[in-house]
């Protein structure tokens, strides 16, 4: 399986570790993430490899507002770790039956992490236990959060009591895809503090 | 400014946030606020047989079944139906294909607004890429309503009447004229600043060429000469005004552009100049902007009831 493996400092490193000097053609490797990774590796990658951020419309605004936060502290007491997951659900109703795949990328909350990690920080326990929303938290709370590729949600029929996690794989491509998905979301605040 | 407000609910947590601006704005209107459920989609057709969207089993429709859902409901909305003024508040319950029977009852009633979530659930949201669509019931109501939709897709940050940014996005289309005047009369009652929006698409090549500078330095100027002769023209003495005219793809820089001004509010026409409004599904650029706004989406795509709005 060939593998392209994303560097804490944002580099791209292909066959033999070597550095990635056009990651277009990589982009269908399945991607390693170096222990250390953060959202902030990944700011690093799209400014170091301007032609990634072409994959989507909201990438580069989204490198440009992350680009203005400070280089370290980036983070929430909220969320312990990021997790970047995958869903695979089969729908049979309303007709026609359907199979459906997004990516996803949650928090896990900071009581949870000390579960997580007696688990060996393994990754379906670490894609049950992201159950934090974070499309609401500004970019420059996330960037030094470490992040973790997570397993492939697999929801049989529409019935989320039948779920199963399997181990899987993540192409660059879709995790660059899942990150602009997420980040297109990004804005507002929690809830209203006036309340109803 | 307004006398009815339909608020149409699955009861589920996808309905919370557009719960929360239903019931705020009846309270601050002192409207009739009519908390309107559809029962399960029937198995067979139209029959007495139902599915609960709770325990996802078929029920009887009977006496019985319709006073548990309808305390469900109340018990849900404890909180909010307790800010209410005595006798505005009236549970209808249907059976049916919702679409039809919401937008039955909005017709009967003569109702002045329709106030929905997105979707059914909080995970329909997540996964609502791959789908590429907002919820169906949604679509079809923003399609065929003849009042103003609100749609409440995420947490509303202020309260109707707090609102001080209101944005109003054009295609210059017969449908946005309604919008316009949603959005002013809107603006007007709640004393917010008014920001009249285009963004002239030039993500599309026409003929496998993509236009040039000039031709959109031009279209930028057209643009600006049809803000002043449609819209600014009927704004009698209005002057909390500011047009801005961008150049991109339409949803992304509306998107963009609601987040720069902190809006509390996106106003739309619900589809493209192109089709007719029996035709049209929901515009591809309202979809992709309900789903991804932080404040909610009225759409509107008809005339009839935005003239009578005081």
């Amino acid at each position: 399986m060939e593998t392209v493996v994303v560097t804490p400092e944002g580099t791209l490193l292909g066959g033999a570790c070597l550095q990635v000097h056009t990651p277009l053609p990589i982009l269908g490797r399945t991607l390693v993430l170096q222990p250390g990774c953060t959202l902030r590796s990944f700011l690093r990658m799209f400014v170091h490899y301007p032609i990634l951020q072409e994959l989507s419309e909201f990438l580069p605004d989204w490198v440009a507002e992350a680009s203005q936060s400070p280089e370290q502290g980036c983070s929430c007491p909220e969320v312990a770790q990021l997790v970047l997951g995958k869903t695979n659900e089969l729908l049979g109703f309303p007709p026609p039956p359907r199979v459906e795949q997004f990516l996803w990328l949650r928090g896990i909350a900071p009581e949870h992490t000390a579960q997580w990690q007696a688990q060996g920080g393994e990754e379906r326990m670490a894609t049950a236990l992201a159950n934090v929303e974070v499309r609401f938290i500004p970019a420059t709370l996330l960037l030094d959060i470490p992040l973790v590729l997570g397993a492939l949600k697999h929801t049989v029929l529409g019935n989320v009591n039948h779920e199963l996690m399997c181990t899987s794989r993540f192409t660059l491509f879709e995790v660059v895809d899942g990150l602009a998905w997420e980040f297109s979301f990004r804005g507002g605040t929690q809830q209203c503090s006036l309340g109803v | 400014m307004f006398g009815k407000i339909l608020f149409a609910t699955t009861a589920s947590p996808g309905s919370n946030n557009a719960a929360k601006s239903a019931f705020d704005l009846a309270e601050r209107n002192e409207a009739r606020l009519y908390l309107f459920h559809v029962f399960g989609a029937p198995t067979r057709g139209f029959g007495h047989l139902v599915r609960d969207l709770k325990s996802g089993e078929e029920d009887l429709v009977d006496t019985d079944y319709r006073e548990w859902v309808q305390e469900e409901l109340h018990t849900i909305y404890a909180d909010q139906i307790k800010g209410l003024s005595k006798g505005t508040l009236a549970t209808q319950l249907a059976v049916g294909v919702p679409h039809t029977e919401i937008l039955r009852f909005a017709r009967q009633e003569d109702v002045d607004i329709i106030v929905m979530g997105a979707h059914n659930s909080e995970e329909d949201n997540t996964s609502s890429r791959s789908r590429a669509v907002i919820g169906n019931t949604m679509r079809k109501v923003a399609r065929a309503a003849k009042c103003p939709v609100l749609i409440v897709n995420r947490p509303c940050t202020t309260c109707w009447r707090m609102f001080s940014n209101i944005i109003f996005c054009t295609d210059f289309s017969k449908a946005a004229d309604a919008a316009f005047q949603f959005a002013y009369k809107t603006a007007k009652e709640v004393g917010a600043k008014l920001y009249l929006f285009h963004a002239c698409d030039i993500s599309n090549a026409l003929l496998g060429v993509y236009a040039g500078q000039v031709e959109i330095e031009r279209k930028l100027a057209k643009a600006r000469e049809m803000m002043q002769e449609r819209y600014i023209s009927r704004m009698e003495g209005f002057d909390n005004y500011q047009v801005e005219i961008w150049e991109g793809t339409p949803y992304v820089e509306i998107l963009k552009f609601a987040r720069d001004k902190k809006a509390d509010l996106i106003v739309m026409a619900h589809h493209t100049h192109d089709v007719h409004e029996d035709e049209a599904e929901i515009g591809s650029t309202v979809e992709q902007v309900v789903l991804r706004s932080a404040c909610p989406v009225a759409s509107v795509n008809r005339m009839d009831k935005v003239s009578e709005l005081a």
